[in-house]
């Protein structure tokens, strides 16, 4: 009986995740991991291999709805794809050689960097100005075709847009791919940094390109992540569902939200989450807090 | 009709979103309706310190479970078409690249292909190899 209230808990902390991940723009698995981990007391390899396998349920399941609207710009996400696929490669290597040596609570350190990290770029992508070129075309912007288009429903009208600097996003797209591996998120947040302040692409194509990416980023990692046992079926099953649930009814439930102070409230939690990690980090690490 | 590669990649993941979820759902099914899956026992399965994992659960016993309606093999294999459905999205891009001549673009999305297929089937053998 006990384990069934358990699976229930899962599953009901797995829906709540996907909810503030889609309301946020942070992603399910960056909520769900503090609550797995700290609130539940899940082992970490199993809280990251659910989350690890949630993200790409998240990143399949809604980014069909945005490739039919014809936001994500799908030249520049597969071209940093390169730099996310190996970053991931490179990440999940990582975190077996530290699971392995014993050092579980450097994950958690840098899971609640991150996240803090992770704050204001979301916070940025809450608040969208309408694009503006900052910088002229350079090379990369004609080589790799960084041209295109979005409807911007602030001035009602069709937005030409370009991005200049590909290797800088290539360089932070690494980045991004490393941190997903590491912790089994989406990195998300990363992702909308590179190609919003390296690139100076509009955060409106930025968000639903980077989504794009993730489930191709997760996926890369999942199969360092299956042969070293991370995916549990019990713990990741409810999680998958779950995530995928809360986040398809917190993309709907942004829709119909005008007000921005809900999502900055839980903007605010997840702070604390952070934090969180990183004091059960130091903790670990034999720290008297 | 015009060939439209962002139906073809929308309907796809959409279809493999559906069939991943309800191979999860059906495994979780037989495992409660069962009290377990194979030798294993509910109790086994569900604790969080539980060794039976990725790792431990081989991917042959996730088919040869299939037959005697073992839980456990039916999420696994749930979550092993949730995995293609990203690398069907890749493969789908590789082809419109191809369709439009687009040389530059027809590298890259092969070069992002090998990254992906690589870390999914060279290295994990590698991996095993060597622990």
């Amino acid at each position: 009986m006990y384990q069934i209230l358990v699976f229930i808990e899962m599953l009901v902390a797995s829906v709540i995740a996907g909810f503030i991940g889609a309301l946020t723009g942070l992603g399910g698995g960056t909520v769900l991991v503090p609550i797995y981990t700290i609130m539940m007391g899940i082992p970490i390899i199993y809280a990251v291999g659910a989350s690890l396998i949630s993200t790409i349920a998240t990143s399949s399941g809604s980014a069909s709805a945005y490739v039919k609207e014809g936001i994500t710009n799908i030249r520049i996400g597969i071209s940093l794809e390169i730099a996310t696929t190996f970053g991931a490669i490179v990440g999940s290597l990582t975190v077996v050689t530290i699971y392995r040596l014993g050092l579980a609570y450097i994950i958690y350190i840098i899971f609640g960097v991150v996240l803090l990290f992770s704050l204001y770029p979301t916070y940025k992508k809450i608040s969208p100005r309408p694009w503006t070129p900052i910088r002229k075309p350079d090379k990369t912007t004609k080589i790799f075709n960084l041209y295109g288009e979005y409807y911007d429903e602030v001035r009602k009208t069709n937005v030409k847009y370009y991005g200049v600097r590909w290797w800088l996003g290539l360089i932070v797209m690494f980045m991004a791919g490393f941190i997903s591996g590491l912790l089994g998120i989406g990195s998300g947040a990363l992702k909308v940094l590179g190609m919003d302040a390296a690139m100076d692409l509009p955060i409106k194509v930025t968000t639903t390109t980077s989504n794009f990416m993730i489930g191709v980023t997760a996926a890369t990692s999942s199969g360092i992540y299956w042969v070293n046992g991370y995916i549990q079926p019990f713990i990741a099953a409810p999680t998958a569902i779950g995530v995928l649930a809360g986040s398809l009814l917190g993309t709907r439930a942004l829709v119909r939200m005008k007000g921005r102070n809900i999502r900055i409230i839980f903007l605010v939690i997840l702070g604390v989450l952070g934090a969180e990690m990183i004091f059960r980090g130091l903790a670990l690490m034999g720290w008297p807090i | 009709m015009k060939f439209s590669i962002e139906k073809a990649i929308s309907y796809s993941l959409i279809t493999g979103v559906i069939i991943s979820s309800s191979l999860i759902i059906l495994g979780l099914a037989f495992i409660f309706a069962q009290g377990g899956a194979g030798p294993y026992a509910f109790a086994q399965i569900s604790s969080f310190t539980s060794t039976i994992n990725s790792k431990t659960f081989g991917i042959n016993e996730v088919f040869s479970g299939l037959r005697t309606f073992n839980g456990i093999s039916y999420i696994y294999l749930g979550i092993m078409v949730l995995i293609t459905t990203p690398v069907i999205r890749v493969v789908l891009l590789i082809a419109q690249f191809l369709y439009e001549r687009n040389k530059l673009y027809f590298i890259i999305s092969t070069l992002v292909l090998f990254n992906i297929l690589f870390a999914l089937l060279v290295l994990p053998r590698f991996l095993s190899r060597c622990s």
